[in-house]
């Protein structure tokens, strides 16, 4: 059925017209671009080194801090679903909280990943923690947790 | 060792016919000697069925267990049940590239003994493509990801597949995807067969509708496939974490719709020729992507691809991908110019536009996103991440245009509607709409961007609705059969457009899934003793009894809950998290209690000696219309595909 009615003849015009369906799309295309661009701000948080993060003073602006976790800081409260620990990496040693359920690969030598804002009292507020094992898995050897 | 000779011989034999297959190809079809295509198409096959034979030494050694081949020692052990030891295949990088390799040839293979008038003339450009594309693979499988690489001595034992691999999801999803990605060639070889011979008029695209619906079934099943898989296993509560693997293999699904909807814009009107070629080379360079993206540390830095000189093999693939269109699509410029204009606005054609823009458009955001970090960090030495919430920022205002988008495209005729036609095809699906968000408004239902999304979606479904309904209600009065029959032949007389329409109402449930379960998910850290019972979001959870016992591979700690709602029991729910000795890693086992209106999901934090256990209590409302709307898109899709019989498609051309 499509077979037939496939070619309908052009009409031999070639205009102005067609600068209003390109105006059309460009404009779809900006508010698309637009809306890429604007999104971009905020939704990104920089990577610092733990000796950043302390200078910083304390901001509403995310920023993440990788280090090792250090495994005899570790301080769950599972009661109060609390985790503390520290994080270090080659500039100094950083006191995390987060509010949330201990990640299971959260141990000793784990690279941990902190996003947050540095608290008021000199500790790291984290709100989300990715930890990469030390381990020989190649994939979803990652974790995540975040607190919603 | 006879199977790791065999299999790397013939790994190495089918790059040498590969290239040769590429050059008689191209070769005969220039120089009009027939001869020389059937030898090309002769060598197509031929590294086919090598691919073959090359992974049925790879199976065997992993079904032997030959923990002396590297790949196997990496992801094999004694105690590994059989099905995961064959999903054992594609969990590394070398036999993902080889399991590549062998879809992407038996793909081409069927493509080019598929002899046809239409493609007579591009089958030789058809497989010379596939045979360059598996050249590449080959050259990858036999130098630096070699699948059948040995230890110097047999371990013995092997190191075994990641439990959190080993879920029913590593079976069935990964070759779902690696399907849609290796299928996904096949669209791209024809565009440029298409260009190479200049034929680029509404035949190659007719010819690859079947192939190109196949790949994005297979892709888009795929992912739904992992994101049920993260939802029930991988235990952190969600089915979409914006993860850069998760995006690598979405991007090409969106492309890929794209692509589905500027076909028709050629077939009916021979306008988008060049959209056309951009969209099926696009596609297929997004699916190269994806897979390295998966393979390689890529994203999480560029360091990690600086690492292993793999990188810079697919980033010189995808160059010269791109290259070699770009370069036959200006040599075939005038060809390529539309033989329509478009008439108006309020047209399929401008509304189709805007479709394809949209969805390229919310494909590069996520590639955007994707890649951003490892640019800025390459650019300018800064690291940075992006969060899920530019996705969300992105996704929200785009999603709604796609989804109005849907409800309006099919209601416009192509090259003009009247305005007043328009509207009264959109009033009754107005009318719901506009109902039913204020009854949710009025039940108290809140945000009311979420009302408004919900409403739109009714909106959506009415007009599908109201099209089903039409054209039902007019062949019955045509013909006078009884309803059911009348049905029955009406979708039967077109499947494309009412499969199209019924995948339409799977993406719009699917849509409606999305919402009510990012908007509404609820999280609930609770912590109880045996015996204690606790409300969360009117659930009563009841501590039952737990258990912390050793297993030969795990150390058991699970809680068992009493659930009830209101007066009604829900029956047990187990969750545990368990000790796996192997790999000295947790893995969590989620309880989930779907429902139509929201899942009930716990997951088991921490578990104390004397039992006193840390809960997150979920709820994931909606969740449920993810797979149902997911199967419609599966049903619609088998049915646009599904071919007319000889008869009918004789009596459609003389009509």
């Amino acid at each position: 059925m499509t077979e037939n009615r496939t070619e309908i003849p052009a009409k031999p015009r070639r205009s102005a017209k067609q600068v209003k369906f390109l105006a059309g799309g460009a404009v779809v295309i900006l508010i698309i671009a637009y809306l890429i661009f604007s999104s971009m701000q905020g939704a990104t948080a920089a990577y610092l080194t733990v000796r950043e993060v302390k200078a910083a003073a304390p901001s509403d602006r995310l920023v993440r801090v990788s280090g090792t976790v250090v495994g005899d800081t570790i301080d769950w409260d599972a009661h109060n679903v609390v985790l503390r620990f520290e994080l270090a990496d080659d500039t100094g040693r950083l006191l995390v909280v987060y509010k949330g359920v201990r990640p299971d690969m959260l141990r000793d030598g784990a690279t941990a990943t902190a996003e947050g804002k540095m608290g008021p009292d000199g500790t790291f507020q984290a709100t989300q923690i990715l930890l990469k094992c030390p381990s020989k898995y190649e994939e979803k050897a990652t974790e995540q947790a975040a607190s919603r | 060792m006879t199977a790791v000779t065999v299999g790397q011989w013939t790994l190495w034999i089918a790059l040498a016919i590969a290239l040769y297959g590429m050059i008689a190809s191209i070769l005969g079809a220039r120089q009009r000697v027939p001869e020389l295509v059937e030898s090309g198409r002769n060598a197509v096959i031929a590294i086919a069925a090598l691919a073959v034979i090359s992974s049925a030494c790879l199976l065997y050694l992993l079904l032997t267990r030959n923990f002396q081949v590297d790949y196997v020692y990496q992801h094999v052990s004694t105690y590994l049940a059989v099905p995961y030891v064959i999903s054992a295949f594609y969990a590394g990088q070398e036999g993902s590239l080889l399991l590549w390799l062998l879809l992407l040839t038996v793909a081409g293979a069927i493509a080019v003994v598929r002899r046809r008038d239409w493609n007579e003339d591009l089958l030789p450009y058809v497989g010379a493509v596939v045979a360059g594309v598996a050249a590449f693979f080959l050259l990858l499988l036999t130098t630096l990801s070699n699948p059948f690489k040995l230890l110097p001595t047999n371990p013995g034992q092997g190191i075994g597949l990641n439990p959190l691999l080993e879920n029913p999801g590593m079976i069935y999803h990964p070759p779902t995807l690696f399907i849609g990605y290796a299928v996904y060639t096949i669209p791209f070889a024809y565009a440029i067969a298409a260009l190479a011979t200049g034929r680029v008029g509404s035949g190659w695209v007719r010819g690859i509708r079947l192939w190109s619906l196949f790949a994005w079934l297979f892709l888009g099943v795929g992912i739904l496939l992992g994101a049920q898989w993260a939802y029930v296993e991988l235990g952190w509560g969600g089915y979409w974490a914006w993860d850069p693997v998760e995006n690598s293999s979405l991007i090409p699904w969106l492309v890929g719709t794209a692509f589905l909807h500027s076909v028709m814009m050629q077939e009916r009107r021979g306008m988008f020729k060049r959209w056309n070629i951009a969209l099926a080379t696009l596609t297929f360079a997004l699916c190269v992507f994806a897979t390295f993206v998966t393979r390689s540390g890529l994203i999480e830095s560029v360091h990690a691809f600086g690492r292993s000189p793999l990188g810079y093999y697919f980033l010189a693939f995808l160059v010269v991908v791109v290259a070699v269109t770009a370069a036959l699509v200006i040599w075939r410029r005038e060809e390529l110019k539309s033989k329509h204009e478009m008439e108006s606005f309020l047209s399929r054609e401008f509304s189709l536009l805007v479709t394809v823009l949209g969805m390229v458009g919310v494909g590069l955001a996520v590639l955007l996103g994707t890649l951003y970090p490892t640019l800025a960090e390459s650019l300018s030495g800064q690291q940075l991440s992006v969060g899920p919430s530019f996705y969300s920022r992105v996704f929200t205002p785009l999603g709604a245009a796609v989804i109005v988008i849907i409800a309006i495209c099919p209601l416009l005729a192509w090259g003009k509607s009247s305005p007043q036609r328009v509207l009264r095809a959109m009033l009754w699906p107005g009318v719901m709409a506009v109902a039913f968000g204020i009854a949710l408004a009025l039940a108290g239902i809140r945000p009311l961007y979420a009302v408004l999304g919900f409403a739109l979606c009714v909106f959506v479904f009415t007009s599908v609705l109201v099209e089903f309904g039409r054209g039902w209600l007019a062949r019955k009065r045509m013909t006078g059969e009884s309803y059911p029959v009348a049905f029955l032949r009406l979708v039967n007389k077109n499947h494309r457009r009412y499969g199209g329409y019924l995948v339409h109402l799977g993406v719009v449930i699917l849509a409606a899934g999305v919402i009510g379960s990012s908007v509404y998910t609820t999280d609930t850290t609770i912590s109880l003793r045996p015996g204690e019972a606790m409300q969360v979001q009117g659930y009563t959870l009841k501590y039952a009894e737990y258990a912390i016992q050793p297993t030969e591979a795990k150390q058991r700690f699970a809680v068992t809950l009493d659930v009830s709602k209101g007066n009604r029991s829900l029956g047990r729910m187990t969750a545990e998290k368990n000790f796996h000795w192997n790999i000295e890693q947790w893995v969590t086992e989620v309880a989930i209690r779907p429902g139509l209106v929201e899942d009930l999901y716990v997951i088991l934090s921490g578990l104390e000696q004397n039992g006193l256990a840390t809960l997150s209590v979920q709820t994931h409302p909606m969740v449920t219309w993810l797979w149902i709307g997911g199967g419609l898109v599966l049903l619609g899709t088998l049915w646009a595909m599904w071919p007319r019989s000889e008869k009918k498609r004789a009596a459609g051309r003389a009509e």
